[in-house]
């Protein structure tokens, strides 16, 4: 049978799994010590951070520029007509 | 609710747009059209309300409610079907359905139209400029609807009646009692079952749900101690006079404008046999209103269309929304004891309508058990007198036929 690409992963990661449930368990990790307020590089990094978040930007713009315009929603409008109310009494 | 101007109605708050997390989605992702500056062409194949398809507008993300937007009474509006078709035969059924479609299909309410827009039945808009709110405005929204009765019951708007002591004292909004999971049929996750009709199921929201330490027996109230917690609904004693309505009848005009003629109304409060009555609403006697259903209701559309007429009452099941902790009813036990005013009698109910009432009709009213001499409310109990809770009540709904 010839291996293909897949199974040969596949048969590597059961074997790299079963090596490494041979081995010795990881020594405790060192608790977090929470220090005081954050230093300027730290904070700069968030800042960075932050700064790559994306933006949410108008990606319809034609659309969101005509319906953000009331004067030129107002000349663009167009009036229904009107439909004698009929009904009597409370709906 | 003021109208809106043609133009207001589709006026965005781009800024707020922007903020909220679905400004991530391009206009055209749910609504079509294109985004170029040309009007006619920028509304070619413009969906005006996306969420009338809730699982393709709304089911990506909102997974835990979309999906099951089809179950939800104010969507697919079985409860209109549920009793229609009680009242007429399979053959007719279609007849209801095409009535239906130009007098009742309007009410239905999409996603859009509880946390977008105001609902298409008052002429739409948007309520906050395409924002997306999470809680619907209790004016622009829920009662835009849900006026004739609700609103004007909690409100106050009946000239002298109150509004409801939810509303005047703890200004209360339609979202803190009825929650999301009421409304958007989610409820069939827990329960299995496809509500039919809006008392389907358990009473949601419950008095007991908040009063819960109020209404339990032997908490001081005697007036609670003396009824129990089954034999009257809390409606009977705390809510008071709403609207009635009789003899619908839907027509459109000579050019095809659909309208209804509601020939009466009338203000009253009327106690009647609870015709729901089941473990989650033992009540024996319960407020009943009359609804705006009619033999002839459909008869523009075809000949004797509710044929089955008789086969619900005409007086059914109501929960008003005009609680109030005091009412004419708890004035005094006579209020209601011996008072026929307050109950649905046979002679409340014109004669070719008692076969349908007849599972909500009451005899006489219940007379004060006999021996009946000492009061809840009086300090201390006359001398010789009993416990009422001692004495046999006459029940009028226990006694035989024709008495």
């Amino acid at each position: 049978m010839k291996l293909t690409p897949l199974v040969f992963a596949a048969v590597l990661l059961l074997a790299v799994a079963a090596w490494a449930a041979a081995q010795e368990p990881a020594p405790a990790v060192e608790p977090v010590v929470v220090t005081a307020a954050a230093t300027p590089e730290e904070e700069a990094a968030v800042a960075q951070l932050v700064a790559m978040l994306p933006t949410i930007q108008p990606l319809d713009t034609s659309c969101i520029n005509c319906h953000q315009d009331a004067e030129l929603l107002q000349q663009l409008a167009e009036e229904p007509e009107v439909v004698e109310k009929l009904s009597e009494g409370s709906g | 609710m003021p109208p809106l101007e043609v133009w207001e109605k589709v006026l965005i708050n781009a800024d707020a747009v922007q903020k909220d997390v679905h400004g991530y989605i391009p206009c055209t992702q749910c609504h079509g059209g294109q985004n170029v500056d040309d009007k006619t062409a920028a509304h070619e194949g413009l969906v005006r309300d996306p969420s009338a398809d809730a699982l393709t507008a709304c089911g990506s993300c909102h997974k835990n409610i979309a999906p099951y937007q089809e179950y939800s009474l104010h969507y697919n509006l079985a409860g209109y079907d549920t009793v229609l078709y009680q009242r007429s035969m399979p053959e007719n059924h279609p007849v209801i359905e095409e009535g239906q479609s130009y007098h009742c299909n309007d009410c239905h309410a999409t996603c859009g139209q509880c946390h977008i827009s105001q609902p298409t039945s008052v002429g739409g808009g948007l309520v906050n400029g395409h924002t997306f709110t999470r809680t619907p405005s209790m004016s622009r929204q829920c009662t835009a609807c849900h006026g004739s009765r609700v609103k004007n019951e909690y409100t106050g708007a009946h000239e002298g009646i109150p509004a409801d002591v939810h509303l005047r004292q703890a200004r209360m909004t339609c979202t803190d009692c009825h929650t999301g999971d009421d409304m958007h049929g989610t409820d069939y996750v827990l329960t299995g079952e496809i509500p039919q009709h809006r008392y389907d199921g358990a009473q949601a929201p419950a008095c007991e749900d908040c009063h819960r330490d109020d209404i339990a027996i032997g908490q001081g109230n005697e007036y609670h101690d003396a009824h129990g917690t089954e034999v009257l609904s809390c409606q009977v004693c705390h809510s008071t006079t709403y609207i009635n309505c009789t003899d619908c009848h839907l027509q459109q005009s000579d050019e095809g404008v659909p309208f209804y003629r509601l020939e009466h109304e009338e203000l009253a409060f009327t106690i009647g046999r609870n015709p729901l009555r089941n473990s989650q609403r033992p009540y024996r006697y319960v407020p009943v209103r009359h609804v705006p259903t009619f033999p002839d209701l459909f008869a523009f559309y075809g000949e004797d269309v509710l044929s089955n007429f008789d086969a619900l009452p005409t007086w059914t099941y109501a929960t008003p929304h005009n609680i109030q902790l005091r009412t004419p009813q708890t004035e005094s036990c006579e209020s209601c004891h011996g008072n026929d005013d307050y109950f649905l009698t046979p002679d409340k109910v014109p004669e070719e309508f008692r076969a349908a009432n007849a599972a909500v009709i009451v005899p006489f009213a219940p007379p004060l058990p006999e021996r009946y001499e000492y009061r809840p409310g009086q300090e201390t109990a006359p001398a010789g007198s009993t416990d009422p809770l001692d004495a046999p009540p006459v029940d009028p709904l226990d006694a035989p036929p024709g008495s």
